[in-house]
């Protein structure tokens, strides 16, 4: 998803600012917690 | 367009051998070199699927028409799963080719295409007015969306887990709006598009899972009747739904069109490989791979579940540590 970002805002005309590279990695951070609770979640 | 196709299949003869050499030697890599290795598969898998779209595009339009290059696709799917299924599953008579087969199986597997189709179809417009960075990021909810629909059949959700799912949202929000124009960076047509897109890719990626997975019909005859539904839906789109540029059906297929075809045909092998290598945790992006491939099942074992939560893939993926 980052790789596309910064394809897409050097290539394709995303605009990107200090404020949306945070938003990009809060939702980086995000999904990694996600993903780690769900794997060491015990089985049903 | 057809060349390009009957170069790929005739470059996959000889490759077999060498394939597979390079398959079994990243098998006796170390856990982590395989890990490693799998996730930059995926990685620049997923890149260059999502740039192809942007890559075909002249002027910001297709010169093809995108319902010809989804069904374009399916057939080609749809090629590989009969042949699997009448060579390496051996299926000779007709109980072979109806093994599990009712009327209930066909009217799920017609829908769940139709969904499919739908979404394939949608990429091809939303990719027309979107940069594809703006659809990775609005596609990352789609796990979420999964989790969500999947905690309503029973699955747990920990209170952390919500507060990742909000703050993910929150953080999408920060990312596409413009403060100064008081509006989303992209047209409002193309988040409703993107919406519909991630609901149905989480919709049919639950229904996958927790229902179609269910029947006993052998995985490439179900790959083989969900191809042949997809080739159906896609070729009536063509006929029936208006194009802003009617183009014939082979019609505007350069090399890079060609490519997008095979690529989406294809790329799927590549994302069973790294289910067979990398942990879980790796593939976190249903959308990436909308339903099986037919050579998933020759490549792993147990075949990989797809469009899972991440939480469920965890329990049922192979993992080599």
């Amino acid at each position: 998803m980052a790789f596309l970002v910064i394809i897409s805002s050097v290539f394709f005309g995303l605009q990107v600012n200090v404020h949306s590279w945070l938003g990009i990695g809060i939702i980086l951070t995000a999904t990694h917690l996600y993903m780690n609770v769900a794997l060491r979640a015990p089985p049903k | 367009m057809l060349t390009a196709l009957l170069l790929a299949l005739v470059a996959c003869g000889p490759c077999r051998k060498q394939l597979g050499t390079l398959v079994s030697d990243f098998g006796n890599m170390s856990a982590y070199a395989q890990q490693t290795g799998a996730f930059c598969v995926l990685v620049a898998t997923m890149v260059v699927a999502m740039l192809l779209f942007k890559l075909c595009q002249v002027g910001g339009t297709y010169t093809f028409s995108p319902a010809s290059s989804v069904a374009l696709t399916e057939m080609c799917k749809l090629a590989l799963a009969l042949f699997l299924h009448a060579r390496i599953n051996g299926a000779r008579d007709a109980a072979a080719w109806s093994e599990g087969v009712t009327a209930r199986v066909l009217v799920h597997y017609a829908l769940l295409s139709a969904g499919y189709t739908a979404n394939n179809q949608m990429a091809f417009y939303i990719l027309r007015s979107a940069d594809p960075g703006s659809l990775a990021l609005f596609k990352s909810t789609a796990p979420y969306l999964v989790a969500l629909m999947l905690r309503c059949t029973g699955q747990r959700i920990s209170e952390l887990q919500y507060v990742a799912v909000i703050i993910n949202c929150l953080a999408i929000g920060v990312v596409q709006y413009d403060v100064c124009k008081g509006a989303g960076l992209l047209p409002r047509k193309v988040y409703v598009m993107m919406t519909v897109a991630t609901l149905l890719t989480a919709t049919t990626s639950v229904w996958n899972q927790k229902i179609v997975k269910g029947f006993a019909v052998p995985v490439n005859l179900q790959n083989a009747i969900l191809y042949t539904y997809g080739t159906i839906f896609a070729v009536l789109s063509f006929v029936l739904l208006p194009e802003e540029k009617p183009v014939g059906f082979l019609e505007g297929y350069g090399p890079l069109a060609a490519l997008l075809v095979i690529f989406q045909a294809f790329h799927g092998l590549a994302v069973t490989l790294v289910y067979k290598y990398a942990d879980a945790s790796a593939h976190a992006h249903p959308s990436s791979h909308p339903r099986p491939h037919p050579l998933s099942h020759h490549l792993t074992s147990p075949p990989p579940p797809l469009l899972t939560s991440p939480a469920q893939s965890s329990r049922t993926l192979p993992t080599r540590r």
